[in-house]
């Protein structure tokens, strides 16, 4: 069984009280198998992000289905989405999405307080994870005071604390310089080797080079799906 | 999610902005500490005025004439007939006259009490030296008289007053006893005034059987209403006229003085309530505020699984802890502002555990109640718009 299966998904905004209508996906299907690493390419507008938030979760299709883990999730309640996206699912966000006011090791460990977890197993976990990133010096540093990459690496502790299947990328190399964004990519690509699923939502092709698989968007719809299509092997 | 996790949380957003969230508080702090002094003032009111009565004499039902004394018809003949009724223990005249009594070169204003013997016991006096007024002076009308304890030293000075001549206008009596002081009873003070036998006051110097009040003293506390009752029928029978004589019953003065402070209290209670809401307004204020600004926070809270009654019992908690904390604070301010009133204006006070429980649970009650609709806005925030908010 597939951990991602996507059936004819359609998403339609409304705006102008319901007289403007969007497709930001028009009939999506798409698998993808335990341990790949994915990226998902698309210029602004071409539904990328949109496919990125129902895979995570955070929205629900118009029409159509999502399977993920065997739940499909389009039927499921906030509450059940909140339990999927807090254990399966692990976000890295283009803009890194830390809380200012709390040091990294707090920001790593949120996950698992939603989760339940007692506070020192949580604290273990969280210092576990944030060594894994190479932050193991900075844990009691605010985001204000890590560099950029050093914060995405925070934000890649923070989705894999609570050892998700599944590790979601939006645009993970948006706001970094070339350094880092290859850091990140390494790590990604590390955590993959790991068995965890990744997939990488980029306009970058740099980025989805480091990708074995490839989907690009465009309108909508899914107009490339290619195994290495970009030429394999990042430099 | 594990509660100590959720105050945590809230302390954390609280102690994000110490300074606002002070502010925010004290509208609350004023609220509950308002409640507290207010309550503690009517409480120590009531307290004072009951051990006051209580300080006149126990169970007491007091009458007086209707009419003025040329047309009195409570006269000496009543004073049996009252002391027949069945729930009445003992009865006390009282005839009061102003005047001047003088010792040597001293003279000072005054008010001798005409009364029976058994005034002491009625009237809940103490004797400091000497005797009170026996059943014989009554009876033989002496020149017997008792001092108030003021009265005693202002006459007297250092000298003992016992068996010495004290002029009452023109009129000499002898000393034979010093009342205890009896403080200050916030009506009339019998310190200053000196106590002869009613029979020699109602002979020498008012020349009629008038009496300007009886004293009455039900046989116990439970028999109060009866007793009014009988002495009520008593007069009428005795008089047969309604307007020629007044009742009053201890209790009812009481009840009076009760019932003044308890209005006072409500009037002042509802000043607090008004800033308690005031207060709770501006704590849903801020918390609207807080939740617009942290939008993103939320998103990301509930990206990563935060469920929405966690948001909700998040930002409850936040505003609760406000609330509590500027309660908490209120209490203190409550304390330390009763002990200034009675500090300064020199009115008792009494902090009651019921208030401090009040306060407390009010604000819980209100940080709640105004945190509900900003929590509630705050829950069912969509994550991506959160996420995308900056």
């Amino acid at each position: 069984m597939s951990l991602i299966e996507l059936r004819d998904v359609h998403k339609v905004y409304s705006t102008g009280r319901g007289s403007v209508r969007i497709n930001a996906l028009s009939g999506v299907s798409l698998k993808v198998e335990e341990g790949e690493f994915v990226s998902i390419m698309g210029h602004s507008g071409s539904g990328k992000s949109t496919l990125m938030n129902i895979l995570g979760c955070l929205d629900r299709p118009t029409s159509g289905e999502y399977v993920l883990d065997g739940h499909v999730v389009s039927r499921l309640y906030s509450d059940q989405l909140a339990d999927i996206r807090n254990r399966t699912i692990g976000f890295v966000f283009q803009s890194f999405n830390l809380l200012q006011r709390l040091d990294a090791v707090s920001n790593v460990e949120m996950p698992l307080i939603y989760a339940g977890v007692a506070p020192r197993e949580r604290r273990e976990a969280a210092s576990r994870a944030l060594k894994m990133v190479g932050l193991g010096g900075r844990m009691r540093h605010r985001p204000s005071e890590l560099s950029g990459g050093e914060q995405q690496r925070v934000a890649i502790a923070r989705a894999l604390v609570s050892r998700p299947r599944l590790v979601l990328a939006d645009e993970p190399t948006g706001n970094l310089d070339s350094a880092a964004s290859c850091e990140i990519m390494e790590m990604l690509r590390e955590l993959n080797s790991g068995g965890m699923t990744v997939i990488v939502v980029t306009h970058e092709p740099e980025v989805a080079a480091y990708t074995p698989r490839v989907l690009k968007f465009r309108d909508g719809v899914c107009i490339e799906d290619g195994l290495a299509a970009l030429g394999g092997e990042p430099a | 999610m594990r509660p100590s996790d959720n105050v945590r949380l809230a302390m954390g957003g609280l102690l994000g902005s110490p300074f606002r969230s002070f502010l925010t508080t004290l509208g609350v702090t004023i609220g509950v500490s308002a409640v507290i002094i207010t309550v503690s003032i009517g409480t120590g009111a009531k307290r004072q005025t009951e051990t006051q009565i209580q300080r006149l004499g126990s169970n007491l039902i007091t009458v007086s004439s209707g009419y003025r004394s040329a047309y009195s018809k409570i006269t000496n003949r009543i004073l049996p007939a009252i002391e027949q009724c069945g729930s009445v223990r003992q009865v006390t005249p009282q005839i009061n006259r102003s005047g001047t009594a003088s010792y040597g070169s001293n003279g000072l204003s005054t008010t001798a009490i005409g009364t029976s013997a058994n005034y002491l016991e009625v009237r809940n006096l103490k004797m400091a030296r000497g005797v009170f007024l026996s059943d014989a002076d009554i009876d033989a009308s002496t020149w017997n008289c008792v001092l108030g304890a003021d009265l005693a030293t202002e006459l007297f000075e250092e000298e003992d007053p016992l068996g010495k001549r004290v002029r009452f206008d023109r009129v000499r009596f002898t000393v034979v006893g010093v009342a205890a002081s009896q403080g200050d009873t916030g009506f009339s003070s019998v310190d200053n005034v000196m106590f002869i036998p009613y029979t020699t006051m109602q002979k020498r110097l008012t020349g009629n059987k008038n009496i300007s009040t009886i004293s009455v003293q039900a046989a116990s506390d439970k028999e109060m209403d009866t007793a009014y009752d009988q002495v009520y029928a008593t007069l009428l029978l005795e008089t047969g006229d309604e307007r020629a004589f007044r009742l009053s019953n201890q209790a009812d003065v009481l009840d009076f003085a009760a019932s003044m402070t308890d209005t006072m209290t409500l009037l002042l209670s509802g000043i607090a309530a008004v800033s308690l809401l005031v207060g709770g307004i501006g704590i849903m204020n801020i918390m609207l505020v807080s939740v617009t600004e942290r939008i993103r926070e939320i998103g990301i809270r509930k990206a990563i699984g935060a469920k929405e009654r966690q948001i909700l019992a998040q930002f409850v908690m936040e505003a609760a802890t406000l609330s509590v904390s500027g309660g908490l604070l209120g209490i203190a301010f409550g304390f330390l502002g009763s002990r200034i009133v009675t500090r300064v204006f020199n009115w008792p006070t009494a902090v009651d555990t019921k208030s401090v429980v009040l306060g407390f649970s009010l604000s819980l009650a209100v940080g709640v109640f105004f945190g509900a609709y900003p929590a509630y806005k705050a829950a069912g925030l969509d994550p991506i718009e959160g996420l995308r908010h900056e």
